[in-house]
């Protein structure tokens, strides 16, 4: 008897973790801002149930945006814990904003922090905002759902016919925070004048145009919408890529097979012509090391679906359509050049992963590690080889 | 007048009646042999022991004695055992015989209600009364004899030697005939009573396959085998349980297929009980079994005659108990608590279908609350978000932790399926429906439950409707609290650990022999095509070796004879 | 007749891949990449064949001793004081690894899901489960292994099958990794993955003869898929880099398992594949401590043991966490756990030499390992 009650007493008492699913809130988005010297502001954005699934009376906002100032991450948890007067759960954040100053001072330290911790999924999306994490959060609206989470998934799905690569998740950013193989990316999302809301209907301009620097000062709530991609090196941030480039940039490092691009049309230059390239998967890259110095053998072959026109210009008659492919090729071209170009000698960091196909020529780690491939890469050549088709669809 | 009584009933008093009320005396020992000679004593004994002797019960040990040829003895002894004037339904009859010209006494002694009167009159007392003044071409050499073979024309006579044998056949429906001068008796079977037909069978329902289920009567259940089976190797062996009841029970088995040393053992089994009385084949279940404890059941007990009749084709043994439509089969391991006899009557692809939805629906019943409430307070990141927020909305206003709430839906479900076997006919389907539907509604808008809980409660009752066997289902009812419990102490380890342990009991039970979890425990070799999803009918070669059976073989490879060319066949044209 | 334990090749194929499994499923990856780097998956295969190579010569020798475990062999060579020794030595070893498993499991539990709860509270409850295991017997264990163990390694199967689009082929290279010396290294301290093979001696009475060969192989064969299957899913889908970091290879494997919008974060499912799996294998470890040192010391009853080393095990599992010592993966330790495979090869070579099984004295052949 006493046995039991041993047992009783040793099965009831370890129920600490047990958790009530109520009892929990489910942070959406981490923001970081700089604060004053080494305080940063961590912004949660929580989900509130019971206004996103309508039961038991919805109304309200569907989530709650909160700040805290702190040194270090675990204090912010400790405080919005407090604050919301339920234990914060992580396992369902969808993104991490960090603003763009401190994304040039060097974000690894934060990141870090969090990757420890189990609950956050290793896909989370890392953005940086011109504008600040907190003012990005609170300008995005659900526009089509009340729920928050959704509105995110959907976010990322939709642009990933675009440039929205994997490299940008946690896990890739963090491994290339760290090692010389290749370096990270994250998006980059500014303030959009183009895209102006009117109140009744969502009416949305579609048209990504330049868009302006930062406008601060600004008492309405400016729409951000995703501008690119943010270049860093190790772990600061050291240039932007406009939409194209990243356009392209995607293409080539080949995680979507499938962006649309747009090129002036040759017969009519007052109109685009929009293709879908698919890429082949008999391109291939091929890095050599000569004299210790990189040579890179980008070869491309590229399938385009032709998907509008905007003059009335037929292409399917062979000279035109030839006339068509050779301004793909001058588009792509040209477009390619000017991007390792930039990214190579500018930037000076290699975003395209060529690092990882270097690794072929060497036999053992210590070799690689010994040819410190981040101060050779500048210095590499490239030779590309474009091969295109294109085809009419129906 | 009246009015002054009235008046007086209130006024004066008046003494009450005293009911007499009763106290119920603990049985005094009577010394039968001292109130038998209860003239001989002395005055203060008499009149305690006087009249004592008609209640001092029969001693056993007269009836032990042979029949003696002196009919009045046999008469006071048949008067004295059945206490017969006051036995209002015992019949006693004297007539006389006539044999050769000598009158003999007769009586006879039957159970009216019992027994036919019919046949009595027809089949015994009027050839005996009548027909034995005929003229009878044949030497008489013994009465007994000659009243034997030619004086009684009914088809199952019997001669007892002693008492016993009488009373238990009268008992049971038998008519006992004393002639004076010989020292046996004649006992004819002449059963007769009200009973309820062939029916369908109340439990186990098919939609393929025949409808007829046993009755209480051991006779009508043993003639269903028979007549299905057709074989001439098929056992029937008689025996009777119970010191009193004298039930007659019957264990079946063919006798070229099933293992003698099974057979052996379950008769061993069946005649060592020793009780008074035996009324349901439920009670011999108890008793034969190996583990009372264990929460599986481990004998089969059915209602279906074709699915016996499938077992004892197999090489397994069954026992049929008078009194009781469960016929109970050894040994049973874990696949026959999980097929119907329907899955060897409808096609491949169905039945496989539908095995697979029945194994979802047993691991729904048995896991599904427990996993339930491993994820919603262990592991949340499994949930999709989207799913997560509906559960937490309406979760919100719930006053319990979500394993009370389980555990009070779980018991409210167990409490309206108990209550539901009870309810009257005519208003049970309406319980059901109120049980079910406004009752759950209404508990959810007094935000006592949440919505999701009634659905994982529901969901967990339709899989338990889906174990074909009443006692299997039971045993999952009642592991699946312990799951519930598990999986809120420790979320997914706890689940696994019960899995573990679940595995353990189980496997380590045995029912008669043959380990519990066979096919799957000892992974046995042979083409036995029916543990979990079943091989199409002509491939059904063998018969289960963990039986040990004696032929194994029960199809050749070629079963469907019309699928081999025919050498001869002229196939021009 | 009732004490006579048998059960068929098929169950003791699964119990001996389980006490690999259990391996795989904790460091195994993690500490292959340590030393071979991108080259990492080269090393299960390097110790699948030279088990392959052990197991045939002991086959060979085994023929001289016919059916008898590795306490009757000693029994036979040196008499009972050689028998309590080697009984005691195998008692010893059998219980530290079950304690070493039990502690190092726990704290992977605690990592992954039961964050808050005291240590001794997880373990308290594989306590219940080998206590259980140790009262029914090695029979009863036997067979629920034998339908439980192809569940866990199916749903680890679809677990890296599951991350089939993470595979990034560029991490296989550099080619040769660390390099040769490391590979080599690597390949000696990682046999002890196969320590397991002392049990598989000591349940040799318990199936026919003709069964050794068998079940010897195909275990052998199938753990070496699976090592060399768990170290190339892993390899692939994390840079070496990044590897060496990961607490929990499988775990961490599993959550980059996505297909579409709501097959996310199923890496529950681990927990449960890995509770049962490391359950099975300290229900069978403790099972045959139990058995072992009951045959060693020829004790009637087995019962009364039960209770005090579940306690012996139990303190000793929390001994990791005191002393702030990774036993799992310590380095120094490989050493004890090659005993389990150098054990019984010495025993054997011994008994084959004094032909133990056989009644007739014919020419002694003696062979050594290279």
């Amino acid at each position: 008897m006493f046995l039991s009650i041993a047992l009783c007493v040793v099965t009831f008492s370890g129920c600490y973790d047990n958790s009530e699913i109520e009892d929990l809130a489910y942070v959406m988005a981490i923001g970081i801002d700089e604060a004053d010297s080494n305080s940063f502001n961590l912004t949660f954005q929580t989900a509130v149930p019971k206004s996103i699934t309508g039961v038991g009376g919805g109304g309200g906002e569907s989530t709650v945006v909160s700040s805290f100032k702190t040194d270090n991450f675990l204090t912010g948890i400790k405080k919005a814990n407090e604050y919301l007067s339920r234990n914060i759960n992580l396992s369902h954040t969808k993104i991490i904003v960090v603003s763009e100053n401190i994304a040039k001072k060097g974000v690894a330290a934060f990141l870090s922090g969090l990757q420890q911790n189990m609950e956050i999924r290793p896909n989370v999306n890392i953005i940086v905002a011109s504008e600040g994490a907190k003012k990005y959060i609170e300008s995005i609206q659900p526009k089509l759902t009340s729920n928050p989470s959704k509105y995110y998934d959907l976010l990322f799905k939709t642009y990933q016919t675009d440039f929205l690569v994997p490299s940008t998740q946690l896990e890739d950013y963090l491994y290339r925070a760290k090692n010389y193989g290749a370096q990270p990316v994250a998006i980059y999302t500014e303030i959009d004048k183009a895209i102006d809301e009117s109140k009744p209907s969502s009416g949305e301009g579609d048209e990504k145009s330049d868009g302006e620097s930062k406008k601060s000062g600004d008492s309405e709530k400016k729409n951000m919408s995703i501008k690119g991609l943010a270049v860093f090196k190790m772990d600061k941030m050291v240039g932007k890529l406009g939409p194209e480039e990243a356009t392209l940039f995607a293409l080539l490092t080949g995680s979507n097979n499938n962006v649309k691009i747009e090129v002036t049309d040759p017969l009519d230059k007052r109109f685009k012509v929009l293709g879908n390239v698919i890429k082949e998967k008999a391109s291939s890259n091929k890095v050599k090391i000569k004299d210790g110095k990189p040579k890179i053998n980008i070869n491309l072959k590229l399938n385009i679906d032709v998907q509008a026109v905007q003059s009335d210009n037929n292409y399917d008659e062979p000279d035109k359509a030839a006339k068509l492919k050779i301004a793909y090729e001058d588009y792509l071209n040209k477009g390619i050049k000017s991007l390792l170009q930039k990214v190579t000698y500018k930037f000076k960091s290699d975003i395209f992963g060529y690092g990882e196909f270097a690794k072929q020529n060497f036999k053992t780690i210590d070799q690689w590690e010994n040819v410190k491939w981040p101060e050779i890469f500048p210095q590499s050549q490239y030779d590309c080889k474009l091969d295109l088709k294109i085809t009419r669809q129906g | 007048m009246g009015l002054l009584n009235s008046i007086g009933k209130y006024i004066i008093y008046k003494e009450k009646n005293e009911k007499k009320s009763f106290v119920l005396k603990e049985n005094t020992d009577i010394n039968c042999e001292i109130a038998q000679n209860v003239s001989s004593l002395d005055v203060f004994d008499k009149e305690k022991l006087e009249g004592s002797f008609i209640g001092c019960p029969v001693n056993d040990d007269i009836l032990k004695n042979n029949i003696s040829s002196d009919i009045e003895l046999n008469k006071k002894i048949m008067m004295t055992t059945y206490d017969m004037p006051k036995n209002s339904d015992l019949v006693y009859r004297e007539f006389n015989i006539t044999v050769k010209d000598k009158t003999l006494k007769a009586f006879m002694v039957f159970i009216d209600g019992m027994t036919d009167r019919t046949v009595i009159s027809n089949n015994i007392l009027q050839p005996l009364m009548l027909l034995s003044n005929l003229e009878i071409k044949e030497e008489v050499k013994d009465i007994g004899e000659f009243i034997f073979n030619r004086l009684l024309p009914f088809n199952q006579i019997k001669v007892v030697k002693d008492y016993k044998e009488v009373v238990s056949n009268i008992n049971f429906g038998g008519c006992v005939v004393f002639v004076e001068g010989i020292d046996y008796a004649f006992m004819a079977d002449t059963k007769s009573w009200d009973h309820r037909g062939i029916n369908a069978p109340k439990s186990e329902t098919v939609i393929r396959g025949p409808q007829e289920a046993f009755n209480e009567q051991i006779r009508a259940n043993t003639a269903l085998l028979r007549k299905i089976l057709k074989d001439k190797d098929l056992m029937i062996q008689n025996v009777s349980i119970g010191k009193r009841s004298n039930t007659p029970c019957a264990v079946m088995y063919i006798k070229d297929i099933a293992n003698d040393s099974l057979v052996r053992e379950v008769l061993k089994r069946v005649k060592s009980i020793k009780v008074d009385y035996i009324f349901d084949s439920g009670e011999l279940e108890q008793l034969l079994e190996d583990n009372t404890f264990l929460a599986a059941p481990q004998i089969l007990a059915t209602e279906r005659s074709d699915k016996v009749a499938l077992m004892l084709s197999q090489g397994n043994v069954a026992v049929a108990l008078d009194g009781s439509p469960f016929v109970l089969v050894m040994p049973a391991t874990i696949t026959e608590f999980l097929h119907t006899t329907e899955d060897t009557n409808i096609r491949y692809p169905y039945v496989n279908f539908i095995r697979i939805i029945r194994m979802v629906g047993i691991a729904i019943a048995l896991l599904l609350p427990g996993l339930y409430i491993a994820i919603t307070n262990y592991h949340q990141e499994m949930i999709p978000t989207n799913l997560l927020f509906a559960i937490e909305a309406s979760r919100e206003n719930v006053p319990f932790p979500s394993v009370i709430e389980i555990l009070i839906m779980e018991f409210s479900f167990e409490l309206i399926r108990e209550a539901g076997i009870r309810v009257p006919g005519a208003i049970g389907a309406t319980i059901g429906i109120v049980g079910g539907l406004i009752l759950g509604q209404a508990a959810v808008t007094a935000n006592l439950v949440s919505p999701i809980m009634i659905i994982v409660v529901a969901i967990t009752a339709l899989g338990s409707f889906a174990v074909p066997s009443f006692s299997m289902s039971f045993s999952i009812r009642i592991m699946r609290f312990v799951y519930i419990l598990l999986g809120a102490v420790a979320g997914f380890l706890g689940i696994a650990l019960g899995l573990v342990l679940n595995s353990m009991l189980l496997a380590s039970s045995k029912s008669f022999g043959v380990p519990f979890l066979t096919p799957f425990g000892p992974v046995t070799n042979g083409k036995y095509a029916d543990k979990l999803t079943r091989k199409p009918t002509w491939k059904q070669e063998k018969r289960p070796d963990y039986l040990n059976t004696k032929d194994i073989k029960s199809q050749p490879k070629v079963s469907r004879g019309w699928t081999v060319k025919d050498s001869n066949e002229e196939d021009e044209d | 007749m009732k004490n006579r334990i048998q059960f068929g090749s098929w169950e003791a194929t699964a119990l001996m891949v389980n006490l690999v499994f259990a391996h795989v499923m904790l460091i195994f990856p993690r500490d292959m990449v340590k030393f071979g780097g991108s080259a990492s998956w080269m090393i299960p295969i390097i110790i699948t064949l030279i088990a392959l190579g052990y197991f045939a010569t002991v086959l060979k020798l085994y023929k001289n001793i016919g059916s008898l475990d590795l306490i009757d062999i000693s029994a036979r060579i040196g008499g009972r004081t050689l028998k309590v020794i080697v009984g005691l030595m195998i008692t010893v070893f059998l219980i530290l690894t079950v304690s070493i498993f039990l502690g190092g499991f726990s704290q992977t539990l605690k990592i992954i899901s039961l964050d808050k709860s005291p240590i001794e509270y997880v373990e308290a409850l594989f306590f219940i489960g080998m206590i259980a295991a140790a009262y029914y017997g090695i029979e009863v264990v036997a067979r629920i292994n034998s339908f439980l163990v192809p569940v866990v390694i199916i749903g680890f199967i679809l677990i890296t099958i599951g991350v089939i689009p993470a595979f990034n082929i560029n991490n296989l290279f550099p080619i040769l990794g660390e390099g040769y010396a490391s590979i080599a290294k690597g390949s000696i301290s990682m046999l002890s993955a196969f320590a397991s093979f002392i049990i598989l001696f000591l349940m040799v009475p318990f199936f026919k003869k003709k069964y050794l060969k068998r079940v010897g192989f195909s275990y052998i064969i199938v753990s070496g898929l699976l090592l060399v299957w768990a170290t190339l899913s892993f390899i692939l889908v994390f840079p070496y880099e990044v590897a060496v970091d990961k607490k929990i290879p499988i775990y961490q494997m599993a959550r980059h398992i996505e297909f579409g919008n709501y097959v996310q974060r199923i890496e529950s499912i681990f927990v449960f594949i890995c509770s049962i799996c490391v359950l099975l294998f300290l229900c069978v470890v403790f099972t045959f401590v139990i058995y072992v040192f009951t045959k060693t010391f020829d004790l009637k009853k087995s019962r009364p043991l039960i209770l005090p080393m579940a306690i012996i095990v139990f303190s000793l599992a929390l001994l990791s966490k005191r002393t702030n010592i990774e036993l799992l993966s310590n380095n120094s330790l490989t050493l004890i756990w090659l005993t389990g495979m150098i054990l019984p090869l010495l025993l054997i070579i011994i008994g084959a030499a004094k032909k133990v099984g056989l009644k007739d004295k014919g020419d002694i052949k003696n062979r050594q390992k290279h």
